[in-house]
């Protein structure tokens, strides 16, 4: 290895690259190419072979162990003990977009009468962003929709603005103001359509210079809820 | 919640189910031990999580393991071969596994694996869900999972700034598509200093670098592993790994990135001082050395990038050449350019390529 870093080191220009400039100007030799590419020059037609040298294999280690994710299926929002904390106009660009390997049954009524089940990967269920818990923002909570899952369409899992706006004007919204006291309901915006116009306030309405009114940076609202 | 979802009309949100998905925690959950590391998880949640509101039937975690060395400027590889000897004899037990290995810096040095188990094997039904094997070397590009090169339209660096133009100017498609060049020009320099830099400061820092092996289970099979972290520890390396020198590692990557680099910057000049019908050929070369630099850094499926990887692929009827790195490895154990590719003199492909459409 060392030698093949010492000809690249040998036919390299010195003075390349720049910081921040991009394109290189001077003459390189077709021999310098040679070399740098295809690994030969005149005394010899033969590319090195790549050797890594054999080192000592009694140095000591450590072995170290973690946690890198937990991925859970919660029943209710009672899971989160100490409160979390929502947004009520969720970003799509949180939605879970990888492959996480994970799948959940989906029925399917077949116009037979049948009914079949589907393994559907979480990535491709719809499902948005809800919040996190109130120890770490690194702890998030998604809600799942299943029953917007469609067969033909399987590798968009986002939302509608409308199907939000139902579960949260009609479904989620109700529900806090049933269960919390007025101290706190106070400080909630109260429906999905002024959380999506709040999360863009500062962005559209503060500054001088003139951008896209569509546009315009988020602000990740969240309001905490109490897990008592 | 459910009331609302059976009532009529919202039925469609009938069978609703929230997902809890925490991640990113393996800086702050190390510890010696798989018990010592759920202890600090709990010791995390204070209490915030109630498990029994959890599905007992679907809570994932992933394990990570690290084996690191103690030395200063040391770097733990796997070794390729043990990778695929061991991917032969899990496959031979596990049928429909998804496998992907990734080889490092166009060499066959070292590699990164990836295993998905399918849902119909043993492995899947145990628990084990998904495996990776990875050099956290590739850390040090990693900027919050965005990578170097990342941007896919920094391909348009390959048109020469005429028929830039004229792609612009061109009717409705035209005007709709607003790419600025200069904007591009400095989304790849960024990450090419940007790489520079980070190997620059390893070696400056004699940075170590282990061996990563991290894995998808099911929560009853990470209790049956929580105690038994000593059967699966390692006191020294074990022997499908081996050492190298970090300094010696980051000088060669610096070096193979440069060079690829250098061949890149040198076409991008060419390109744009060159007439339209020379502009093709010279865009087709940005885009070979575009591909072969965007693979000599880091970890790379090159398998999946068929003008790199065979020497010739059909397409239709059409044979279209390719660079037959997959020969070059098996060979040099290193992604050596054939002669026969280019003119190294006047910087035109030599007749096969040239009038092939590879690299279109």
């Amino acid at each position: 290895m060392a030698r093949i870093t010492q000809l690249f080191n040998y036919h390299l220009p010195i003075d390349s690259p720049e910081p921040e400039i991009f394109g290189y100007s001077r003459r390189i030799s077709s021999q310098q190419w040679s070399s740098l590419l295809c690994g030969i020059s005149s005394g010899c037609l033969t590319p090195p072979v790549l050797e890594m040298p054999i080192q000592d294999l009694s140095l000591a280690t450590t072995t170290t162990y973690d946690i890198d994710s937990f991925i859970a299926k919660a029943k209710c929002l009672s899971v989160a003990s100490k409160g979390v904390r929502i947004q009520f106009s969720p970003s799509c660009q949180k939605n879970i977009s990888s492959d996480i390997h994970l799948f959940s049954k989906i029925e399917e009524k077949l116009p037979s009468g049948k009914v079949h089940i589907n393994q559907v990967p979480l990535h491709h269920i719809p499902h948005f962003y809800l919040g996190h818990l109130a120890s770490s923002v690194h702890l998030t909570l998604y809600v799942f929709l299943p029953g917007l899952w469609n067969k033909n369409v399987t590798k968009n899992s986002y939302i509608s603005n409308h199907h939000l706006q139902q579960w949260m004007d009609i479904g989620f919204i109700p529900a806090i103001l049933q269960h919390c006291p007025a101290d706190v309901v106070q400080h909630l915006p109260l429906s999905f359509t002024s959380a999506s116009m709040n999360i863009f306030a500062r962005g559209r309405e503060l500054g001088i210079q003139e951008t896209r009114f569509e546009s315009g940076k988020r602000q990740e609202l969240h309001y905490f809820l109490s897990g008592k | 919640m459910i009331t609302f979802s059976e009532r009529a009309g919202y039925t469609h949100f009938q069978e609703m189910f929230l997902l809890m998905n925490a991640k990113d925690l393996k800086l702050q959950l190390k510890s010696s031990s798989i018990g010592g590391a759920w202890e600090l998880f709990t010791n995390m949640l204070e209490g915030d999580i109630d498990f029994n509101c959890l599905d007992e039937r679907f809570q994932f975690l992933d394990l990570g393991q690290e084996v690191s060395c103690l030395e200063k400027s040391a770097t733990c590889f796997f070794r390729t071969c043990c990778l695929e000897k061991r991917l032969w004899e899990i496959r031979k037990s596990s049928p429909g596994l998804k496998s992907t290995t990734y080889s490092w810096a166009l060499t066959t040095a070292t590699a990164n694996q990836t295993l998905a188990y399918s849902k119909c094997s043993s492995q899947y039904e145990n628990g084990l869900i998904y495996s990776q094997l990875y050099s956290p070397l590739m850390s040090l590009f990693d900027a919050g999972s965005t990578y170097p090169f990342q941007n896919s339209s920094l391909d348009y660096l390959s048109l020469s700034p005429e028929i830039f133009k004229l792609w612009q100017s061109s009717g409705s498609g035209g005007e709709r598509f607003q790419v600025n060049l200069e904007k591009l020009e400095k989304s790849y320099t960024h990450s090419r200093d940007r790489v520079l830099l980070a190997l620059k400061a390893a070696i400056q820092h004699k940075r170590s670098f282990g061996i990563r092996q991290e894995h998808r289970l099911s929560f009853q099979l990470f209790n049956s592993l929580k105690h038994r972290s000593e059967e699966i520890g390692f006191s020294q390396l074990p022997s499908s790994c081996y050492m190298q020198n970090s300094e010696e590692i980051c000088h060669f990557l610096y070096a193979n990135f440069l060079r690829f680099g250098l061949a890149l910057e040198y076409t991008a000049i060419k390109l744009k001082a060159c007439s339209v019908e020379q502009s093709h050929d010279l865009s087709r070369i940005f885009r070979m050395f575009f591909q072969l630099q965007k693979a000599s850094f880091s970890n790379t499926l090159l398998q999946a990038q068929g003008n790199l990887w065979n020497s010739q692929t059909r397409i239709g009827e059409k044979r279209v050449p390719g660079l037959g790195l997959k020969e070059k490895l098996a060979i040099y154990r290193f992604c050596w350019l054939a002669s026969s590719v280019m003119d190294w003199n006047k910087w035109v492909f030599e007749k096969i390529f040239s009038q092939s459409i590879a690299f279109n």
